[in-house]
């Protein structure tokens, strides 16, 4: 017994010093960097607050409708298996897109273009810190969001 | 005290529209003088009855909408129900913007009615002209001042307020109308603040049940909850605490309210509050917990355009015992302890 516990605290050290070594690989986002990363996330996340207020399609709903706050989407569930999309494992954007063309009559956008991204942005990150969880189905509600001054995109 | 007869609504109504119907409804009768008047109505004096109520129906300006046809099913769902309910009480946002045309939509799906309708605003009724169309399509010349009315039925004093008033966010920040209306269509509106029924309609609702007697049993319609349920979607009523203080001298009062598009419930002191669902679109529950988490309404599937919406109608007992009871347009929306029925 003593052997394997001390056999399980070396192999304990050695993969913190392989971790360490390998976190050191490449430098951490700090300073500059981190900040322009941040800074083109809000950016993303404004431009996606925004769309996600804005009817897209012809019945004029809008994703906010439905989904204050990007509640009851639970993206970090994608990708799962979705029964309204007949059943297949789907990642968020496909449920997205479901939404602007069913719910909302809309056309829908690229899955590589910059609303689809946006709007794929301000959902993961209006529910940020949930714990990943794939496949999961229950409903609830979204995470608290930071309002008032300095929510980024705040025109509304 | 005198029922509202048909004919009553409906003896004004030359356009045929529901705002000549509920200015019927608030015409100085003498059923509404003696409930002002201060004749206690006494529990043991009620009549039992039921009331229906349609709430957020949140018609849009287009043709052949789908909500159009969900207004028109709830109303037809409302008509049908056995016993018929004696009035209709809608509790706010026939339209979603404010427009006229939305608003003479709704009031053409609503004058199918087979019952008296009573109304309150909400704030998608509102915002576009502060509530100048709603007024005049809705209220009596007479109601045009404070935005708040009582009725006595059955021994019941039935109290209707607007609890949507705002502080303006929008002079200063040189907003147009639409402008103003674009931002409080959104639940989430940060800069529109909270809302409230505001110092006139308090003093109103002071007066209103100044001389009733600790026994009358009391039931308030507002669009909003009496109670901080999620503030940052505006699920509350800034002065619900000045109003709650007013009423607390009566045995028991029954609050029920739109806006949250969605069966929640509460009790704060002698107030038992209940949510009703919308005839548009369900809201998921926002993240707090609820004191009675067991009255809650299922998922909705996202896959089913009428789910997770209805109507409502409460019975009143001769001891003003309520039950309210949910009428989903999907029979497996409500748990089994809803369906049956809430007591309130």
């Amino acid at each position: 017994m003593k052997n394997t516990m001390k056999s399980v605290a070396l192999a304990s050290v050695a993969a913190v010093a392989l971790t360490a070594g390998s976190a050191f690989a490449a430098k951490p986002i700090v300073g500059a960097e981190a900040a322009e990363q941040f800074d083109a996330l809000m950016a993303t996340v404004a431009t996606g607050d925004s769309i996600w207020h804005t009817p897209q399609g012809s019945n004029g709903l809008a994703c906010a409708n439905c989904h204050p706050d990007g509640s009851a989407i639970q993206p970090e569930t994608f990708p799962k298996a979705h029964r309204t999309l007949g059943g297949r494992v789907v990642a968020l954007r496909d449920m997205i897109q479901w939404c602007l063309q069913a719910v909302t009559a809309a056309d829908g956008f690229d899955y590589a273009s910059d609303e689809m991204i946006a709007m794929e942005t301000y959902a993961t990150y209006t529910n940020r810190g949930a714990v990943i969880d794939l496949g999961k189905d229950v409903q609830t509600g979204a995470v608290p969001v930071i309002s008032g001054p300095g929510y980024p995109g705040t025109t509304h | 005290m005198e029922k509202i007869s048909r004919r009553n609504f409906l003896g004004v109504t030359s356009k045929g529209a529901a705002a000549s119907i509920v200015a019927g409804t608030f015409a100085p009768t003498a059923s509404s003088m003696i409930g002002l008047g201060g004749v206690a109505s006494a529990s043991s004096k009620i009549k039992p009855f039921t009331f229906a109520v349609l709430t957020d129906a949140h018609l849009y300006d287009l043709p052949a909408h789908r909500f159009d046809g969900f207004l028109e099913d709830a109303v037809a769902q409302v008509n049908a129900l056995k016993p018929r309910p004696d009035l209709l009480i809608y509790a706010g946002d026939v339209g979603q913007a404010g427009k006229a045309s939305e608003l003479e939509k709704g009031q053409k799906i609503l004058s199918k009615l087979k019952m008296p309708m009573l109304i309150i605003p909400g704030e998608h009724d509102y915002y576009l002209d502060m509530g100048a169309d709603w007024r005049k399509r809705f209220l009596p010349k007479s109601k045009q001042g404070v935005e708040a009315w009582s009725h006595d039925h059955n021994g019941v004093h039935i109290i209707g307020m607007n609890s949507i008033l705002i502080s303006d966010f929008w002079t200063g920040a040189g907003l147009s109308d639409v402008e103003r209306m674009g931002r409080v269509e959104e639940l989430e509106c940060h800069k529109c603040g909270l809302w409230g029924v505001e110092a006139k309609q308090l003093e109103w609702l002071k007066k209103d049940v100044a001389k009733l007697s600790p026994d009358t049993p009391i039931i308030t319609f507002t669009h909003s909850p009496l109670w901080d349920y999620y503030p940052r979607w505006n699920f509350q009523t800034k002065d619900s605490a000045e109003i709650r203080q007013i009423l607390s001298g009566f045995d028991k009062v029954m609050s029920i309210h739109g806006h949250v598009h969605q069966v929640v419930y509460n009790n704060v002191g002698n107030m038992t509050s209940a949510g009703l669902m919308s005839t548009s679109w369900p809201w998921p529950y926002p993240p707090v917990e609820l004191t009675y988490p067991h009255i809650k309404m299922n998922r909705q599937n996202p896959g089913d355009f009428k789910d997770g919406m209805g109507s409502s109608s409460v019975s009143i007992g001769g001891d003003f015992d309520g039950t309210m009871k949910y009428h989903a347009f999907s029979a497996d929306l409500l748990p089994a302890n809803v369906a049956a029925g809430i007591p309130i």
